[in-house]
């Protein structure tokens, strides 16, 4: 089998998945997401098969495909898609079939110590060795990528070299359509205008073309968390929770791929269930069945990773379990009125929580978190290659000011920055960030671009719809 | 001016820096060959892991996985005896060379006059000498010249080193026991070296 073959297999998986759980009126939205979320779900399965010991071999993993399209059948057959939908998927899938033909031609991918290592134990995995042999190296590995690549077996190729590029591409399509939706309410042409201008500043920054070719974790971390808050905004915005459990896929898939992510995660987690305003039956169901995933796999984390230096030991992976745990009793305890107090104040405890626990940090630790402060600075504003990105980023979130507030902002208002606290703080935990392009924190930043670019369009969006109106009313008079 | 006109210039003047950032992003593009590191660096690569892994400027890459994957290609399925010093490549072995691995209790040591004898025969083997380096031995940085020596004919085979300690060697089991030194007499177990038929 070759690659392209392999990727359109879990695009088409993935389809059915968005199709049965995805947005209902979005129809391109739902053929973009198809590949991302056909991975999520493989991989997803395949761990849990793995956790079970089950042999690793082609009916396993045809079992990991099959599964969540099996359980995805009932919902698409209750939702009936149309033909309208059904030619949408048809056309993507054509064009994201030529895309793998195009990125599997040549092997353009990017590697570094950390790409040869995760390419390392997914070899470890796809020869049947298990997830008894590499579990002690999950200490510094999320596990996601090491089990998306394990894949490479049912290829005739070392690794999955493409996939990177493939998945880029795909999510270069989340991306566009999701904009393109946010900026319905507005005159095509200025629409156009966005979408393009937003889409070309964001991927033209020579740090994320780099990630759309470099096999690591942290592009697709910025896509399943950009999938998460996009889609739990488009459900807050319109009432409509029906993609809410691809949104918590998304979100699992993006704890998987790095040790601090479930940190991360949390943050976005707070900054969007906890301050939504959707029925709340309509959020437990996928809330606990995230939170569940999450906790057994820390669980068995601790049970399995050795005591040893490292980004993860047993204490923290049962740390990471036991926050998870503490989310889902806040949740049951919505209805009391001290946590009504409590989620009404959400920004301004995480801002207090964040501005206490990093004084306290540089005051224990003032030359470490110096350092990796500083570090963390020249690298977003000398680097190359961000080019003058975060000078944008910063003179355009100041003039955003002016314009009106777009509806549910408190993910990219209040979780961008928290979440950049949060990483900032992580320094503590481990050795200090450094000035220079592959270093951890600055490749965290690329988790929040995306956020940033979208708010910056949804911001557009308000002003641009504001400036709509003032006209109107103008030529009224 | 109007909250109307505000936000109109606003909206102006953000759509105007985004344009700047484009732009200035693909300047940087257009003359990246000039500003970032070779291209050999940037890894438009080969598919083969073993040469991927052999391009990359980080030592530990270079030595950990472009020499197992060279050992995965020639002798997977293979027996290979390591010293317990040399434990720690245990699990590099097993899973990534996918060889059998044995761990000897006695250090497996060449003896110093036969070196050159040694080196000469490695090197007449072309195509099948590496001299690459292992990363880190007992936690300290310390870097080993790493010969290996493969055989066709033979299936097992035995991670030694010098008396120096500075070049580890892969060998036959049956070259190793015509260059090895005498096996020093310690108290412990037996080593298997002194068990007949080795």
């Amino acid at each position: 089998m070759s690659q392209v073959n392999l990727f359109v297999g879990i695009h088409l998986v993935g389809m059915v998945v968005a199709l049965g759980w995805g947005p209902k009126d979005r129809p391109y939205l739902t053929a973009a997401l198809a590949f991302p979320i056909g991975l999520a779900t493989t991989v997803m399965a395949l761990l849990t098969l793995f956790v079970l010991r089950v042999p690793y071999n082609a009916w396993t993993v045809m079992a990991a495909a099959l599964l969540p399209l099996a359980a995805s059948i009932p919902s698409v057959r209750r939702r009936k898609p149309g033909r309208e939908i059904a030619g949408i998927a048809v056309l993507w899938t054509a064009a994201f079939t030529v895309v793998c033909l195009a990125a599997s031609k040549e092997n353009i991918s990017f590697m570094t110590r950390d790409s040869h290592q995760i390419i390392a134990f997914a070899r470890v995995l796809g020869h049947g060795d298990g997830l008894s042999a590499i579990f002690d190296h999950l200490r510094a590995y999320g596990a996601f990528q090491i089990v998306a690549q394990s894949l490479h077996w049912l290829t005739n190729d070392d690794y999955l070299y493409a996939l990177p590029a493939v998945f880029g591409a795909s999510f270069i399509g989340v991306f566009m359509t999701t904009l393109g939706y946010a900026t319905r309410g507005t005159t095509r042409l200025r629409a156009f205008i966005i979408v393009g201008l937003v889409t070309l500043a964001l991927f033209s920054i020579n740090l994320m073309l780099r990630h759309l070719v470099y096999v690591h974790t942290n592009l697709a971390s910025a896509a399943y968390l950009f999938i998460f808050v996009t889609l739990f905004w488009a459900a807050e915005v319109k009432r409509d929770a029906s993609a809410l459990p691809l949104a918590f896929v998304a979100l699992g898939a993006f704890t998987l791929q790095r040790v601090e992510s479930p940190i991360i995660a949390s943050i976005f987690l707070i900054f969007t269930v906890f301050m939504s305003r959707l029925p709340r039956r309509e959020l437990t169901r996928p809330l606990v069945a995230y939170a569940s995933i999450v906790i057994a796999w820390y669980v068995v984390l601790a049970m399995h990773v050795e005591n040893r230096s490292g980004f993860l030991s047993p204490a923290r992976a049962l740390m990471v379990a036991g926050g998870m745990l503490s989310l889902l009793f806040l949740w049951s305890m919505t209805q009391h009125r001290w946590v009504v107090r409590i989620t009404k104040n959400l920004p301004r405890i995480a801002g207090a929580v964040c501005g206490a626990l990093l004084s306290v940090a540089f005051a224990f630790k003032p030359v470490h978190m110096l350092a990796s402060t500083e570090a963390l600075a020249r690298n977003l504003t000398e680097l190359p290659h961000w080019g003058l990105s975060w000078y944008v980023i910063v003179v355009v979130v100041a003039l955003g000011f002016l314009f009106p507030s777009p509806r549910f902002r408190s993910p990219f208002a209040y979780g961008v920055p928290t979440a950049f606290a949060v990483i900032v703080l992580l320094a503590v935990g481990r050795g200090a960030y450094r000035f220079d392009v592959n270093d951890s924190a600055n490749r965290m930043m690329v988790h929040f671009v995306p956020l940033i670019y979208f708010y910056i369009a949804l911001k557009l969006m308000a002003g641009s719809v504001h400036d709509q109106r003032s006209q109107g009313a103008a030529n009224g008079k | 001016m109007g909250g109307g006109a505000r936000t109109r210039n606003a909206t102006r003047a953000c759509l105007l820096l985004l344009v700047a950032l484009v732009v200035d992003n693909l300047v940087f593009a257009w003359k990246a060959d000039e500003r970032l590191p070779p291209r050999d660096q940037l890894g438009v690569s080969p598919r083969d892991l073993e040469l991927i892994a052999l391009s990359v400027t980080h030592p530990a890459v270079r030595a950990r996985l472009a020499n197992f994957y060279f050992l995965e290609k020639h002798l997977a399925g293979d027996e290979i005896l390591i010293p317990k010093r040399h434990e720690q490549y245990a699990w590099h072995f097993k899973h990534i060379a996918r060889m059998r691995v044995v761990v000897a209790e006695q250090n497996l040591v060449i003896r110093s006059k036969k070196i050159r004898r040694l080196r000469a025969l490695v090197r007449e083997h072309g195509e099948y000498n590496r001299r690459w380096f292992f990363g880190k031995i007992a936690d300290r940085r310390f870097y080993q010249r790493f010969r290996i020596l493969v055989d066709h004919s033979v299936n097992r085979y035995v991670l030694a080193e010098t008396e120096s300690g500075k070049e580890l060697f892969l060998l036959p089991r049956k070259t190793f026991n015509a260059f090895r030194a005498p096996p020093r007499i310690e108290a412990g177990p037996r080593s298997v070296f002194e068990e007949p038929g080795l």
